[in-house]
């Protein structure tokens, strides 16, 4: 066919360009599609792809009352990208400022630098996209922030740990560190339960990289932690800081624990030290301030440690409790051996085991423990805890030094029944002051009573658990007696006596080893007791190491720890409501009665 | 004639065609548009959703830290304390049952968010 319009060499010439144009358009689609086809959609799809973590939120720590010590909440860190920001912005860095608290040039000087040099192996000239303006900013100032209008300033939100109470039970609560691992006490011990499970998604990202929910492929919702409910008592636990805060007030010691319990249970109620923290803040208290000292220091227990000896003997039928004891003899003889015996601060002449207890007689109790023997001596201690751990799960704890009587040297045997050459710390105490008020029966001491989902139904719980019977309960019955009689009037506990209650307790005094000797200037004063003695309830125990007397006179248990148990214990009664002996009741109604 | 009836019917074929997968696209494109935005719409609600969490989180830590023991204390200078010895009347659990009703006292008691729940 003739063309009747063009000639047929232009239209060839138009022809092949076009064929050309279409077929290099082809290969290039073909170079594309085929050739760099995996390159290319690797890299659109790492582009478009959003892959996002969805954190699980922690479980809360709460009181044996449901109330909350630690909880979880969201804060955000501010940045700005250096990129995004316009002229008209700039206008804005006083009020973001202001709402930042942070210096105005430090805004100025953050958007400034636009590049950054890559690492050393490239040297590559790079972009900043993010530069960090503030941590930790609360969500409603983050709010403010964005309805400045700053594109460039953004915020990206994780969890952070709250402590509502501050210091309150810090060394048993524990915190989680800046990186969010948990770092020490409930929140180490329960962590499994606490953390929870991460979610994610995978959706895909538009030019702005905002989140494009219809192209969302997949999701794995996160599954936020367990709660845990300990057994404290945040009132409790309240009163005991304020008492050591007196303490601190008073006697300025190096440092001063408390642990209160429930004697049937081994429930611990409340349990402090001081120094300590607040756990919002750990990293700006000393590492040493945030010791469990109630679980991690050992220190000599002197006189508290008397009940191990004297239960001993009673538990064996060696002694009764209105058995005389000569504590004016300087030694003891058993056999072919001889004994030297320690002094006590005043002579006491023969006096009963009941005496003993009630003047905490050093001599006395040598010689229980020479009558009990270094075998049984040393079983009896193991029994009631000491040279172990007591498990309590937390507080970096240690087991005491208790040596094996193989190992005694000769004065052993007479030191170790008044608490020397013997280290442990204060729970060990504790807990065994708790065997003789249950009863003779050993209680591991616990702090957790069950883990709840957040409907508050129990997913876990913690029972009591009973470790072993020390003594009989006959013998638990009669110390607890004797320990009556050191708080009252003739006793070495005057200060701990509670108008209408019988309390049972044990004074305690020991020397610290300064230079390798015992020195006449340092003292760890301390006082363990529990009420009501004829239906034991709460244990008590006071330890203060190195209090700071006035001139003339020495940090003695009965001084500095045992008005502590007292005003603790008052206010305990007060606010468990426990009822005084019966007596009293009848007493005061009678008065009650003659007033109206 | 034939020929012609037979274009029409091709013809019609066609336009019935058209419409329909046409109209079918228009919907599927549509419909696409229509998830899309309640998809948006849901993150968008999830978002709000997740803010008022954190609300509520926020409040529950700033609550418990003013009902803190210590914090009512210093509210009240001081003057909050437990009741002294003379002041505490124990009751028994038979005057509780005849003045209250036999029931649950866990009411009377004070407590936080998570008591009572087992």
């Amino acid at each position: 066919m003739k063309n009747i319009f063009i000639s047929p060499f232009r239209f060839y010439i138009v022809f092949f360009a076009v064929t050309v144009a279409f077929c290099s358009l082809g290969g290039r689609l073909v170079y594309l599609q085929v050739f760099k086809a995996t390159t290319f959609s690797e890299f659109a799809n790492g582009a478009r792809k959003n892959f996002v973590t969805l954190q699980a939120r922690r479980g809360d720590i709460v009181d044996r009352k449901g109330n909350l010590l630690a909880t979880t909440r969201s804060l955000v860190t501010v940045g700005v990208d250096p990129q995004s920001i316009k002229e008209e912005d700039f206008k804005k860095f006083d009020e973001l400022a202001r709402l930042l608290m942070i210096q105005k040039e430090k805004l100025e000087q953050a958007v400034a630098g636009k590049t950054h040099r890559g690492n050393s192996f490239d040297g590559e000239i790079r972009k900043v996209r993010w530069v960090k303006l503030k941590e930790d900013v609360e969500e409603a100032v983050y709010r403010k922030i964005e309805n400045l209008g700053i594109g460039a300033v953004y915020g990206n939100f994780k969890h952070s740990r709250l402590y509502p109470g501050n210091r309150l039970a810090s060394h048993l609560l524990g915190y989680l560190n800046k990186e969010g691992v948990a770092t020490m006490g409930t929140e180490r011990f329960a962590d499994y339960y606490l953390k929870g499970q991460d979610g994610w998604k995978e959706s895909e990202k538009d030019g702005r990289r905002r989140e494009m929910p219809q192209h969302r492929s997949m999701e794995v919702s996160p599954s936020n932690g367990l709660n845990v409910e300990l057994s404290i008592d945040w009132m409790i636990q309240n009163m005991v800081e304020d008492e050591l805060a007196n303490i601190i007030d008073e006697f300025n010691p190096l440092s001063a624990s408390m642990i209160v319990s429930e004697i049937k249970t081994g429930n611990i109620l409340a349990l402090a030290n001081v120094p300590d923290f607040d756990p919002n803040h750990f990293n700006k208290f000393e590492i040493s301030s945030q010791r469990n000292r109630a679980l991690s220091d050992l220190y000599e227990p002197g006189s508290t440690f008397k009940i191990v000896a004297v239960s001993g003997c009673m538990n064996e039928g060696l002694v009764t409790p209105k058995e005389k004891i000569d504590c004016s003899v300087g030694t003891f003889q058993i056999g072919a051996r001889k004994y030297r015996l320690p002094s006590d601060h005043h002579p006491l002449g023969k006096i009963s085991l009941s005496k003993v207890v009630q003047k905490s007689s050093n001599r006395g109790a040598a010689q229980l423990g020479i009558l009990l023997g270094s075998r049984r001596l040393y079983n009896y201690c193991q029994n009631f805890g000491f040279g172990r751990k007591t498990n309590f799960g937390i507080g970096g704890e240690r087991k005491g030094v208790l040596h094996d009587p193989e190992q005694w040297d000769g004065l052993t045997i007479t030191r170790l029944p008044m608490g020397h050459a013997v280290s442990t710390t204060a729970m060990q105490v504790h807990s065994a002051m708790s065997a003789i008020g249950n009863g003779g029966i050993l209680m591991k001491p616990k702090f957790i009573n069950r883990v709840f989902d957040r409907y508050g139904k129990t997913v876990t719980t913690f029972a009591p658990k009973p470790v072993r019977r020390v003594v009989g309960a006959n013998v638990a019955t009669s110390l607890t007696d004797m320990l009556v009689s050191v708080v009252s009037l003739e006793g070495t506990a005057r200060q701990a006596i509670i108008n209408g209650y019988d309390v049972a307790g044990k004074t305690g005094t020991s020397q610290k080893i300064v230079n390798g000797k015992y020195s006449r200037n340092h003292h760890v004063g301390s006082f363990v007791g529990f009420f009501p003695a004829e239906d034991p309830q709460i244990n008590i125990t006071v330890v203060v190491d190195e209090p700071k007397m006035k001139r003339g006179l020495l940090g003695y248990g009965g001084v500095v720890a045992a008005p502590a148990f007292k005003n603790v214990a008052k206010q305990i009664i007060s606010y468990l409501g426990i009822e005084p002996k019966k007596e009293e009741i009848v007493a005061k109604f009678s008065e009650r009665i003659k007033a109206i | 004639m034939k020929k012609q009836g037979t274009n029409r019917f091709i013809m019609l074929l066609g336009a019935v065609a058209l419409i329909f997968f046409g109209g079918g696209a228009l919907g599927i494109v549509w419909m696409r548009m229509e998830i899309s935005t309640v998809a948006r719409n849901c993150g968008k609600l999830e978002g709000e959703m997740e803010i008022v969490s954190r609300g509520v989180q926020d409040l529950r830590g700033q609550r418990s830290k003013s009902l803190r023991p210590s914090s009512l204390a210093i509210m009240v200078n001081g003057r909050l304390h437990m009741p002294v010895q003379k002041k505490t009347f124990h009751v028994s659990k038979l005057d509780m049952d005849s003045r209250l009703g036999k029931g649950d006292y866990q009411i009377y008691s004070p407590k936080g968010e998570f008591a009572g729940t087992r």
